[in-house]
C-alpha cells in the first residue's frame, strides 16, 4: 500500500501542467480516432493515471476516462468516506465512489453521443472484471488497444515531472547515506533509510538487501536481525508523488575496501552524464568499463516509465542494440566486478540532459 | 511448514474435485491467492502461478527484480521471468488444455487470460480458492495470532510516538522503522488526526497533532505473509466528556459483535450486533455505507478477506477463520472514531488475540 506522506502542492504539480498532459493526450486520440481513454489504477500500476491526475490509490483500484475532449471522470472503489481526502489530492476531473468503477465508466460511454471507439490503455493486463463491467455498461461501443496512443503522448519528461524525479531522487541517496558505518544487522541497515525517506516527504519507498554480496548479487526483501556479511547492496525505490526512481549503492565494511567502491560510484555517475541518445547503450557502458580498472561488467538493464507500471525494463544485455531517445528517463542499473570483488549501482538520468543534482529536502508542513 | 501445508490442502481438494490445474493471479495489492499456492510475496509487476495437483509450482514474474527475489524467497518452486507473461502461461495452460483446469481470482486475471477461459478450457475457481483463504488450518490461525502481537507492539510504539506539534508522517516514519528493525516486511496502515472534521481515515496529509485531537489508526503488520490487525483511537490531552462518551458507545458496539462471534452465526449476525448499539443511540445513520464501509472483515494472507461483516453477508462463521471486528465510523461529535481487536472463531466463541486494552487513550498535551 503507499503509507508516506501525499498531499497535492498547486505549486509543485500545476492544474495547468496536468491540464497540458491531457491535451496532448487528446490530440493523439484524436489522430487515433478514438473517442476516450481508458486508464487503470491500482498502488502496482499507479503511474498512468497519477501523470494525468496526480492522484494514486494507496489502496484498491480505479479507472479513469479521459474523453476525447472535456474533462476525466475517476471511478473508484475506494468509499465514500475518504472522498473528501481523494478530492484534496486529486485535483482534476469529476469524482465516482462506486464499487463497480467499470460499470460507471461504460454507463458514461454509453450516454455520450458518438462514441463509438475506445482506447484501453494495456488492455490485455486489464483486469477481467472491470473489464466485463465495462463492455456491460456500453454495449456497442468498441474497445481497443491505446496504449501506442498513450506511449506517444506520454514520451519526454515535462518540467513538473524533471523536479519530482529530482525529489525522488535525493530522498534515494540521502537515504541510502543514513546506513551506518557497520551496522549490526538487516533491520539496523534499513530502517534509518525507511525513516529518512518517510520523514522527508517520500510517498513510498521499496527496499531491496544483498547482505552477503560476495555469496549472492540477488536483493530480497529482508529486515529484522539476519547478519550482514562484509560486503553488501542495498536498493532502495523510492517515489515522491508519483515520481519513482531507484538507487542502489553498494557498501563493506571494511575500511580498505572503500575505494574501489568510490571508484565505482564515481564510475556509473560518470558513465550516467556520458550517455547519448541515438547509439547503443550496450556498447556506450561496456566501453565505460573498458575504462575501469580492474573492473568486468556481468550485468545491465536499464529501467523507465513507460505504461501503468511506476518502472519496467526497456532494455538489458540481453537487447544490447537498444538506443536510448533524448529526454527520455532511464534508471541503469549496472553489476560490475571490481578488483575481483562485486558491485552494483543503479541511479536514474534524463537522457541527453543532466544527472539529477541533489535537490534542497525540506519536511512537508502543514 | 505452512506453505507445504497449504499446498497439500489445497491439491489434496484439486484432487478430490477432480482439478488436475489451477492458475491464480496476484500483485502486492491482491496478492492472496499467489502466496497461498507461491508463499512468494510479490513487491512489483503481476505473477502468475500455476500448480498441478502433483504439487508442482511454476510462477512467472513480469519484473526481472521480482524473479530474482523469488529465486531467493520462495524455494521448492520453479521461477520464471518473463516480459511476455500472458503468452507464457497461456502457453503452458495450452499444453494442458486436456486436463481440468480452473482460475482464481476471475475477476483480477488479466482480460486477454479471461477472454481466453472456453478456448483453453478453464473455469473459474475463485470460490473453491477463497474457502481455503476464509478458513484457515491451525497452522494459519496461529501464524495470525503471532501477527497479532507485534500489532500490539507497534501500537505502543505508536502510542508513545504521538505528541503535541508532531506531523501524522512522522508517526508513519517512527513505525515503520520499528517493524522493519523487528522483521515485519510489510505494513497497512492508515491515519486520522483531528476532531469533527475527520470522515475516515487515509495515508498522512502532513496535519500536525494539537491538544484535544483525535488520532485514529488502523495498523496491520504481515508476518509471513498473514496480516493481523487493530484499531484504536487516542486523544491527545484529557478526554472530553463527549470524546468519552463515544468511546464507550463504540466500545459497547464492539462488545456486542465480538460476543456474537462463534461458529454457526453469520457475519450478518456479527454485523447487526454492533449496529443495534449504534442505533440505539440515535446512531444508525452512521453505520450505512455513506459513514463507513464494513463493520469488520476477514484477515490473513490478505489485510481485508471475506467475510465482510456486513448485514447483509450471510456467509456463516466456521471454527478456524480469522476477522477483526470493528465497528469503525464517523460520529458527528468527535469524529471519525475507531476501536477493533483481532480474533479467531472457535465453536464457542470468538478467541480473542489483540492485548492492547480497550480503551480511549490519552496522551499528554
Amino acid at each position: 500500500m503507499r503509507k508516506g506522506f501525499m498531499r497535492w502542492d498547486p505549486a509543485e504539480i500545476t492544474r495547468e501542467a496536468l491540464a497540458a498532459r491531457a491535451g496532448k493526450l487528446q490530440a493523439e486520440m484524436k489522430k487515433a480516432g478514438l473517442d476516450g481513454m481508458v486508464m487503470y489504477t491500482n498502488f502496482v500500476r499507479p503511474s498512468a493515471v497519477c501523470y494525468y491526475t496526480a492522484f494514486t490509490p494507496y489502496w484498491n483500484d480505479a479507472i479513469l476516462l479521459l474523453p476525447r475532449t472535456g474533462k476525466p471522470v475517476f471511478a473508484t472503489a475506494l468509499s465514500k468516506r475518504v472522498s473528501g481526502w481523494i478530492n484534496s489530492v486529486k485535483p482534476v476531473g469529476e469524482l465516482v465512489n462506486t464499487p463497480l468503477p467499470g460499470k460507471v465508466i461504460g454507463e458514461r460511454l454509453k450516454a455520450e453521443a458518438g462514441v463509438r471507439r475506445v482506447g484501453i490503455l494495456e488492455y490485455d493486463m486489464l483486469p477481467m472484471g472491470i473489464f466485463e463491467d465495462l463492455a456491460a455498461g456500453a454495449p456497442g461501443i468498441e474497445f481497443v488497444d491505446g496504449t501506442e496512443t498513450y506511449m506517444t503522448a506520454r514520451r519526454g519528461i515535462d518540467a513538473t515531472e524533471a523536479a519530482l524525479l529530482a525529489n525522488s531522487n535525493t530522498l534515494a541517496t540521502e537515504g541510502l547515506s543514513k546506513v551506518a558505518a557497520n551496522p549490526e544487522s538487516v533491520g539496523a541497515a534499513l530502517g534509518p533509510i525507511e525513516q529518512f525517506v518517510r520523514l522527508n516527504g517520500g510517498e513510498e519507498i521499496y527496499m531491496g538487501i544483498a547482505r552477503d554480496l560476495d555469496k549472492d548479487r540477488r536483493l530480497i526483501r529482508l529486515s529484522g536481525p539476519d547478519p550482514l556479511g562484509e560486503r553488501f547492496a542495498v536498493r532502495a525505490s523510492t517515489s515522491y508523488k508519483g515520481a519513482w526512481v531507484r538507487r542502489t549503492r553498494t557498501y563493506d565494511k571494511a575500511v580498505n575496501a572503500q575505494e574501489p567502491l568510490r571508484r565505482a560510484d564515481e564510475w556509473l555517475t560518470a558513465l550516467l552524464r556520458a550517455i547519448r541518445p541515438g547509439a547503443s547503450l550496450g556498447k556506450q557502458i561496456a566501453d565505460a568499463v573498458a575504462k575501469l580498472p580492474n573492473a568486468k561488467l556481468a550485468g545491465w538493464m536499464a529501467e523507465s516509465c513507460v505504461g501503468t507500471y511506476p518502472l519496467a525494463v526497456i532494455a538489458s544485455q540481453d537487447a544490447a542494440d537498444f538506443q536510448p531517445a533524448d529526454g527520455s528517463l532511464l534508471v541503469l542499473t549496472v553489476e560490475l566486478t571490481i578488483d575481483g570483488r562485486p558491485w552494483i549501482g543503479a541511479a536514474p538520468i534524463v537522457v541527453g540532459q543532466e544527472v539529477f543534482t541533489s535537490v534542497a529536502l525540506s519536511r512537508p508542513a502543514a | 511448514m505452512i506453505p507445504l501445508e497449504r499446498r497439500k490442502r489445497l491439491t489434496d481438494a484439486m484432487v478430490e474435485s477432480n482439478l488436475d490445474v489451477m492458475v491464480v493471479y496476484g500483485n502486492a495489492w491482491q496478492n492472496d491467492y499467489l502466496r497461498y499456492v507461491t508463499d512468494y510475496g510479490i513487491l512489483e509487476g503481476e505473477a502468475l502461478a500455476i500448480i498441478r495437483r502433483d504439487g508442482e509450482v511454476t510462477i512467472w514474474l513480469d519484473s526481472i527484480n521480482e524473479a530474482d527475489r523469488a529465486q531467493v524467497e520462495a524455494p521448492g518452486i520453479e521461477v520464471i521471468y518473463s516480459p511476455d507473461m500472458l503468452s507464457d502461461v497461456e502457453n503452458a495452460l495450452h499444453r494442458s488444455r486436456n486436463s481440468r483446469m480452473g482460475a482464481a481470482p476471475y475477476r483480477m486475471l488479466p482480460r486477454r487470460l479471461a477472454a481466453r477461459k472456453d478456448d483453453l478450457k478453464f473455469s473459474d475457481e475463485t470460490n473453491f480458492v477463497d474457502r481455503f483463504l476464509m478458513v484457515k488450518m491451525q497452522s494459519e490461525v496461529e501464524a495470525v495470532r503471532r501477527a497479532s502481537r507485534f500489532a500490539d507492539e507497534g501500537y505502543a510504539v505508536f502510542r508513545d510516538a504521538v505528541r503535541v506539534g508532531r506531523y501524522d508522517y512522522e508517526l508513519i516514519a517512527e513505525i515503520e522503522n520499528f517493524f522493519r528493525q523487528k522483521g515485519v516486511d510489510d505494513n497497512f496502515m492508515i491515519i486520522g488526526v483531528g476532531g469533527p472534521e475527520v470522515r475516515g481515515m487515509a495515508p498522512p496529509q502532513g496535519k500536525i497533532i494539537k491538544k484535544g485531537d483525535l488520532v485514529t489508526t488502523e495498523l496491520t503488520p504481515n508476518l509471513g505473509g498473514y496480516y493481523s490487525q487493530i484499531c484504536r483511537t487516542l486523544v491527545v490531552g484529557e478526554a472530553s466528556p463527549e470524546q468519552t462518551n463515544v468511546f464507550n458507545i463504540y466500545c459497547e458496539a464492539l462488545e456486542a459483535g465480538i460476543a456474537t462471534v462463534k461458529a454457526g452465526v453469520t457475519a450478518g449476525d456479527v454485523a447487526r450486533a454492533e449496529n443495534e448499539v449504534f442505533r440505539k443511540n440515535d446512531l444508525g445513520v452512521y453505520v450505512t455505507s455513506e459513514y463507513t464501509r464494513v463493520r469488520g472483515h476477514g484477515m490473513g494472507l490478505f489485510v481485508d478477506t471475506k467475510p465482510h461483516i456486513l448485514e447483509d453477508v450471510d456467509t456463516v462463521l466456521e471454527t478456524g477463520m480469522t476477522l477483526i471486528v470493528h465497528p469503525n465510523t464517523y460520529n458527528p461529535t468527535v469524529g471519525y472514531f475507531v476501536l477493533g481487536d483481532a480474533l479467531a472463531v472457535t465453536d464457542t466463541g470468538a478467541d480473542v488475540f489483540c492485548k492492547t486494552p480497550r480503551a480511549l487513550f490519552s496522551v499528554p498535551a
